[in-house]
C-alpha cells in the first residue's frame, strides 16, 4: 500500500493536538506572564477541535481499516479512546492552569506537554505495528515524566519524576526486547496482523512466549500492576496534583487500550485460547494481588494524594479483571473495560481537581485531617468530592457503579473466573471504608483550621463537568454502553472471538 | 533454527559473535560497576563499539557506521563533558539499602537471567517459525536502501519520533529551567494573590493578612 495524501484525513485528530501543541510552544516564547491564560485557551481549543474531529471519524470507523504502511489502524475502539483522552486533556488543562498560578510555576510548557502526550496517547490506540506502540508509549512516557518533575521547587515532585523516569526507562527496555524476540521467531514480523497470522506457530517457540511476557511486563508496569507498581505512590504523590490526575487517568487508559489491542486480539484469537501462552492464568493472578495490595495499602494512608495513588492501583487491578475476561474469549468484555476506563477517567480527574483546589499556595492539604469541615466550609466542593468517592467506591447511582457492575458482568460468564469476582467485589467493599473516611472528615468533623482557596472559574468548570459526567454515567450510561459497546464488538469480530 | 545455523551462520561468524557479544556485556557490567564515572563512561563506550561490531556482522553496515558516529561519538562526548564539568570524584552510591534487599535483588536478577539462558538454550529444539530466513539482499543495509525504507513504508514512524524528540527536547528544557524563570513565574504569582486577596471578600479568606504573609513566606 502506497502513500497518499486522503491517508492523512485519518490522523486528523493527531495533527490537530501536536500542531496545536507545537503553536502552544511558540506562543509561550512571545508570552508575557499574564499571558498564559491564553494559552491555556489554545490548548482547550486543539482539544474541542479534535473531538470534534474524532466524533467525525466515528461513523467511517465501523469497519476496522488500516493505512499509512498499516502503522495506524483506524476502529471503533481506538476512536472511543481517542475521545477519552482528548477529554482527559481537556479536563487537564482547566484544571492545572489556576493551580500554576496558585503555586507560582506556570509555564506554557505545560499545555505542549499535555497535548504531545495526548498525541503519544492516540498513537498507542491507533497503533498497528510494534514501532507505533513503542514510539506512543515512550512520548506519552516522556510526557509524563516531564509533568511529574515540573515542580522545581518541590522536591517530591523531581523525586517522584526521577523515580518514575529510571524504572520506566527500564520497563521500556523489557518492551523493546519483548519486541525483538517477537520480531525474531516471527519471521520478521512487527504488524499486528502479521503477529496473530503466526502466533498459534510461534506460540511453540519458549523465545516466542519470553517474548509476549517482556511486552506484558512493560504495559502491567505502565498501568502500575503489582508487583510492577513500587513508582505508582511517589510518583503520584510527588506529580504536581493535576498532573497526578493526568498520568492515573490518560496513561493508564492509553496503556490499557494496548493491552487491549495486542493480548485481546493478537496474543488472543481463537487459535490461542490463553493456553499455549497462558498469560490468562498469570494476569489472572496479577489483577488478585494488584486489588487486594492496593486497596490495603491505600487503607493505610493519611496523606489522601498517596491514598489514591494506592487506590488507583487497586483500580489497575479490578481493570485486569476485564483484561482477563476478554482472554478467556467473553463477548462484550472489551465494551466493559472501556465503559470502566471512561467512568474511572472521569472520576479520577475530579477527584484529582478537588485535591488541587482544596490546598493552596503554600499549604496544600494533603492529610485527611486537613479536610475536617469542608461540608460546612465549602459545599458544593465536599459535595463534588463525595460523588467521585462514592464513584470510585463503586456505590450507586454513580459512574463507578456501572463499571464495575459491567466488568463483573462480563466476568461472571466464565465459571473459572468466579474467584476473580469474589475478590474484586470484596475488594471493592473495602475500599469504601477508606474512600468513606475522607467523607466522614469532611462532613462529620470540624474545621481545624479555617478553609479558604483562591477562586478559579476553569477549575469549578472542569468539576462541575466532571461530576455531572459521572452522574450522568451512573444514571444514564445508555448512551456511553452502546458506544463502548460498537467500540468492544469492532475488536471482538476481528479477534474472532 | 538448526537448519539456519548450518545453512548461513558458518563457525567464524559464530566466533565473531560471540567474541562481539562478550565485550558487548562486559562492558554494560564494567559501566553499572565501577565507581568512578570516567570508566564507567568509557565502558560505555566499548560496549557501544562491540554493539557496532555486531551490527556490521549482521551487514547492517550504515547503522554500525551510525552506531559509532553517533552513540560511540557525540553522546560519549557529551557524556564525558558533563562528567568532567560535574567534576565528582566519586558518586554517591544510590543503590538499594540493606542487604536484604539487595540480596532480593540478585536472586531476582539472578533468576531473570536463568530463565533467559535456559529459554535461549531451548529455542534451537523448537523451529523458527517464519521458516528458513533468507539471504539478504546485495543492498541490505546500504545508506540507499535504509533511507528508502525509511521514508516509504517507515515514513510515519519515523514522523512520529520526530513528536517523541520533539517532547524530549522541550521537556529537558523544562526540567532544567533557571532560577530566573522560576522567580519570574513566583512573582506573578505572587502580584496575582495579592489583587486576588484584595478582590476576595473578606469572609472566604481567613484575614487578608495572614494570607499576605503565608505568600511572602514562600518568596523568600
Amino acid at each position: 500500500m502506497s502513500f497518499d495524501l486522503s491517508q492523512l484525513s485519518a490522523i486528523v485528530p493527531l495533527i490537530i493536538v501536536t500542531g496545536m501543541g507545537c503553536l502552544i510552544l511558540l506562543a509561550e516564547t512571545f508570552a508575557r506572564n499574564r499571558a498564559r491564560t491564553g494559552l491555556a485557551s489554545l490548548a482547550l481549543g486543539g482539544c474541542v477541535f479534535a473531538f470534534v474531529a474524532v466524533a467525525a471519524q466515528w461513523d467511517a470507523a465501523a469497519t476496522k481499516t488500516t493505512v499509512l504502511q498499516g502503522m495506524w489502524v483506524m476502529d471503533r475502539m481506538a476512536l472511543f479512546l481517542d475521545a477519552t483522552f482528548v477529554a482527559t486533556a481537556a479536563i487537564t488543562v482547566l484544571i492545572s492552569g489556576p493551580f500554576m498560578r496558585e503555586h507560582g510555576f506556570e509555564f506554557g510548557e505545560f499545555y505542549g506537554i499535555v497535548l504531545f502526550a495526548t498525541g503519544g496517547m492516540m498513537m498507542v490506540s491507533h497503533a498497528d505495528h510494534l514501532l507505533m506502540l513503542l514510539i506512543g508509549i515512550e512520548t506519552t512516557s516522556l510526557a509524563a515524566y516531564v509533568l511529574t518533575g515540573c515542580w522545581r521547587r518541590n522536591a517530591r515532585s523531581s523525586e517522584g519524576a526521577m523515580k518514575y523516569f529510571l524504572m520506566g526507562a527500564f520497563a521500556t527496555g523489557f518492551l523493546v526486547y519483548g519486541m525483538a524476540l517477537i520480531y525474531g521467531t516471527t519471521g520478521g514480523e512487527m504488524t499486528y496482523a502479521g503477529i496473530a497470522a503466526k502466533a498459534a506457530v510461534s506460540s511453540n517457540s519458549s523465545l516466542f512466549v519470553a517474548g509476549v511476557y517482556f511486552v506484558l511486563i512493560a504495559l502491567i508496569f505502565k498501568v502500575a500492576a503489582v508487583p510492577f507498581h513500587m513508582w505508582a505512590p511517589d510518583t503520584y504523590e510527588g506529580a504536581p496534583t493535576p498532573a497526578t490526575g493526568f498520568m492515573a487517568a490518560g496513561v493508564k487508559a492509553a496503556a490499557f487500550g494496548a493491552i487491549l489491542r495486542l493480548f485481546g486480539t493478537v496474543f488472543g484469537g481463537p487459535g490461542l485460547p490463553g493456553e499455549p501462552i497462558g498469560w490468562v492464568r498469570i494476569l489472572a493472578t496479577v489483577a488478585i494481588l494488584t486489588m487486594t495490595f492496593g486497596n490495603l495499602a491505600a487503607l493505610r494512608q493519611e496523606n489522601i494524594k498517596r491514598m489514591l495513588a494506592y487506590s488507583s492501583i487497586a483500580h489497575a487491578g479490578y481493570l485486569l479483571v476485564g483484561v482477563v475476561a476478554v482472554g478467556v474469549g467473553i463477548a462484550g468484555a472489551q465494551s466493559a473495560v472501556l465503559f470502566y476506563l471512561v467512568t474511572y477517567t472521569f472520576t479520577t480527574l475530579g477527584v484529582f481537581g478537588v485535591i488541587a483546589w482544596v490546598g493552596k499556595r503554600g499549604d496544600e492539604r494533603l492529610f485527611v485531617d486537613d479536610w475536617a469541615g469542608l461540608g460546612t466550609a465549602r459545599p458544593a466542593l465536599a459535595l463534588a468530592m463525595t460523588i467521585f468517592l462514592l464513584s470510585l467506591g463503586g456505590v450507586p447511582p454513580t459512574g463507578g457503579f456501572f463499571g464495575k457492575f459491567y466488568l463483573f458482568r462480563a466476568a461472571m460468564q466464565s465459571p473459572e473466573l468466579y474467584p476473580l469476582v469474589i475478590a474484586g467485589v470484596l475488594n471493592s467493599v473495602v475500599s469504601v471504608y477508606y474512600y468513606l473516611r475522607v467523607v466522614v472528615a469532611m462532613y462529620f468533623r470540624d474545621a481545624t483550621r479555617p478553609l479558604d482557596s483562591y477562586p478559579s472559574a476553569s477549575m469549578r468548570a472542569a468539576l462541575v463537568l466532571t461530576a455531572i459526567a459521572v452522574v450522568v454515567l451512573g444514571l444514564f450510561p445508555g448512551a456511553v454502553v452502546d458506544w463502548a459497546g460498537g467500540a468492544g464488538a469492532a475488536v471482538a469480530k476481528v479477534a474472532g472471538l | 533454527m538448526h537448519q539456519l545455523h548450518t545453512q548461513t551462520v558458518g563457525l567464524p561468524a559464530t566466533i565473531t559473535f560471540a567474541i562481539l557479544a562478550g565485550l558487548t556485556v562486559i562492558g554494560a557490567l564494567f559501566t553499572i560497576t565501577r565507581r568512578n564515572p570516567v570508566v564507567a563512561v568509557i565502558s560505555l563506550v566499548g560496549t557501544f563499539f562491540a554493539l557496532a561490531g555486531v551490527y556490521a556482522s549482521l551487514s547492517a553496515h550504515f547503522l554500525a557506521i551510525l552506531q559509532i558516529l553517533v552513540y560511540a561519538g557525540a553522546i560519549m562526548v557529551l557524556f564525558i563533558f558533563v562528567v568532567m564539568i560535574l567534576n565528582r570524584d566519586e558518586i554517591t552510591r544510590v543503590a538499594a539499602r540493606g542487604m536484604v534487599r539487595r540480596g532480593l535483588g540478585v536472586v531476582a536478577a539472578g533468576y531473570v537471567v536463568w530463565l533467559l539462558a535456559s529459554v535461549v538454550a531451548n529455542s534451537s529444539a523448537t523451529p523458527l517459525l517464519g521458516g528458513p530466513l533468507s539471504e539478504p539482499g546485495a543492498d541490505f543495509g546500504t545508506v540507499a536502501s535504509v533511507g528508502a525504507s525509511l521514508f516509504t513504508d517507515f515514513m510515519f514512524p519515523f514522523e512520529a519520533v520526530s513528536l517523541l524528540l520533539l517532547v524530549a527536547v522541550v521537556g529537558g528544557l523544562v526540567v532544567s529551567r533557571s532560577e530566573k524563570q522560576e522567580d519570574d513565574a513566583e512573582e506573578t504569582a505572587r502580584r496575582r494573590a495579592q489583587v486576588a486577596t484584595e478582590i476576595r471578600p473578606e469572609s472566604m479568606v481567613g484575614g487578608p493578612t495572614d494570607a499576605t504573609a503565608n505568600h511572602e513566606a514562600a518568596h523568600h
